[in-house]
């Protein structure tokens, strides 16, 4: 044996040396030939397999559409609609609690008395759709009606107060001169008693 | 009309036609190395082959979705190894339920002899086996390693890429496996000549 040594010890380069000439195995002349009349043989997954995943990807994506487009069976309205001021006007109904009435009470009343209604979009088409109850305090409204009135009577100026320019400089105004603080010495009584000195 | 359609077809190179070209060159390159690999779990050469073909079918399936093919070795390697583990159980279910018969005895003689007039192996038949049962008796990460060091004369570095692992882990495994090779040996060296 030549990798093993006499006295018996197997070193690294012997041992390694003996597992490769264990391995150098060469594989018959055919095989090289029978890998690829097998491989040959194999059907194509890649192409099967690439249009599988296009369908899939396909179908998905119109699942997603149609859930996306599916009418939802409520209409919302519309912002941009206009609505005609005689609906406005009954949108909101001003509280006027019973002057008398203990306060849970009156807060019950006010629930019950002004209840927001949906304006519809259009005239002919109307929504009903069950909002809770909106208390709006009577002043609050007054003070909404009378805004809404000194617009429409250009009374009311909306102009925003123009911010100060960041380019221009601020003015610093000149500080007060400093006067000298003057303070007085200290004199120490009960110190000056004790030596007999009268302060 | 229909030549002309024919000479066009024959200039365009497809996509599918790439992948063959390229798959090609890596059986090429690759195919001794994964029958090397199925032949030291294995030990028989028809076995070897089957595996290490079936391997390469499997590895052509998936050959487009190989995202790096440059390490198509280092994946080929580990198919290889894992097929021929399977195989080998199987192997040793199949002769557990045949070990009373005689065919056994013969096979094994057989394979023997055709291992001895292929001159493949160049070490002593009894050498060889006390060896390769030491090396089976390994954990699956050591046989690995002195499997791959073994073959083709891969140096350390080339056993990291083909394992994917760092190059330390290698050395490590390697010195493990030679120990426990060195003493498994030694003791059967020393049981033989108590016999």
């Amino acid at each position: 044996m030549d990798g093993h040594e006499r006295n018996g010890a197997l070193t690294d380069s012997s041992l390694d040396r003996e597992i490769a000439s264990m391995l150098a195995v060469e594989p018959s002349p055919e095989f090289l030939a029978r890998v690829r009349t097998r491989v040959a043989a194999d059907p194509e997954p890649s192409r099967w397999r690439a249009a599988w995943m296009v369908a899939t990807a396909g179908a998905v994506a119109m699942v997603i559409v149609a859930v996306m487009v599916w009418p939802s069976g409520e209409s919302v309205p519309s912002n941009d609609a206009t609505v005609p001021r005689t609906q406005v006007a009954g949108a909101v109904e001003p509280v006027t609690p019973p002057p008398s009435s203990p306060a849970p009470e009156r807060l019950r009343t006010q629930r019950t008395a002004a209840k927001v209604v949906a304006v519809a979009a259009s005239p002919d088409r109307g929504i009903d759709i069950d909002l809770p109850d909106v208390v709006i305090a009577e002043n609050e409204v007054r003070t909404f009606a009378s805004l809404v009135t000194s617009i429409r009577q250009s009374r009311f100026d909306v102009a925003v107060p123009a911010a100060p320019n960041p380019d221009t400089p601020l003015e610093i105004k000149e500080l007060p001169p400093v006067e000298p603080l003057e303070i007085e010495p200290i004199v120490r009584v009960a110190a000056l008693q004790a030596e007999g000195v009268r302060p | 009309m229909h030549e002309r359609a024919d000479r066009l077809a024959g200039s365009f190179v497809t996509v599918d036609d790439t992948l063959a070209r390229e798959f090609e060159t890596r059986l090429v390159e690759s195919s001794t190395l994964a029958f090397r690999v199925a032949f030291s779990v294995l030990r028989q050469r028809e076995d070897a082959e089957d595996v290490a073909q079936e391997a390469f079918a499997k590895a052509y399936r998936s050959f487009q979705q190989l995202r790096d093919r440059e390490r198509f070795r280092a994946w080929l390697v580990r198919l290889t190894w894992r097929m021929a583990l399977d195989r080998q159980r199987a192997n040793r279910r199949r002769l557990a339920r045949e070990v009373a018969s005689d065919q056994i005895v013969e096979a094994g003689i057989q394979t023997r002899l055709q291992s001895e007039s292929t001159g493949d192996v160049v070490v002593s038949r009894e050498r060889a086996e006390q060896l390769w049962q030491a090396i089976d008796t390994l954990p699956d990460k050591l046989r690995l390693v002195i499997v791959l060091a073994g073959i083709e004369g891969h140096d350390i570095r080339e056993v990291a890429a083909l394992l994917d692992v760092p190059d330390g882990t290698v050395k490590s495994r390697l010195f493990l496996a030679r120990k426990q090779l060195r003493e498994r040996l030694s003791w059967m060296a020393t049981n033989e000549t108590a016999h």
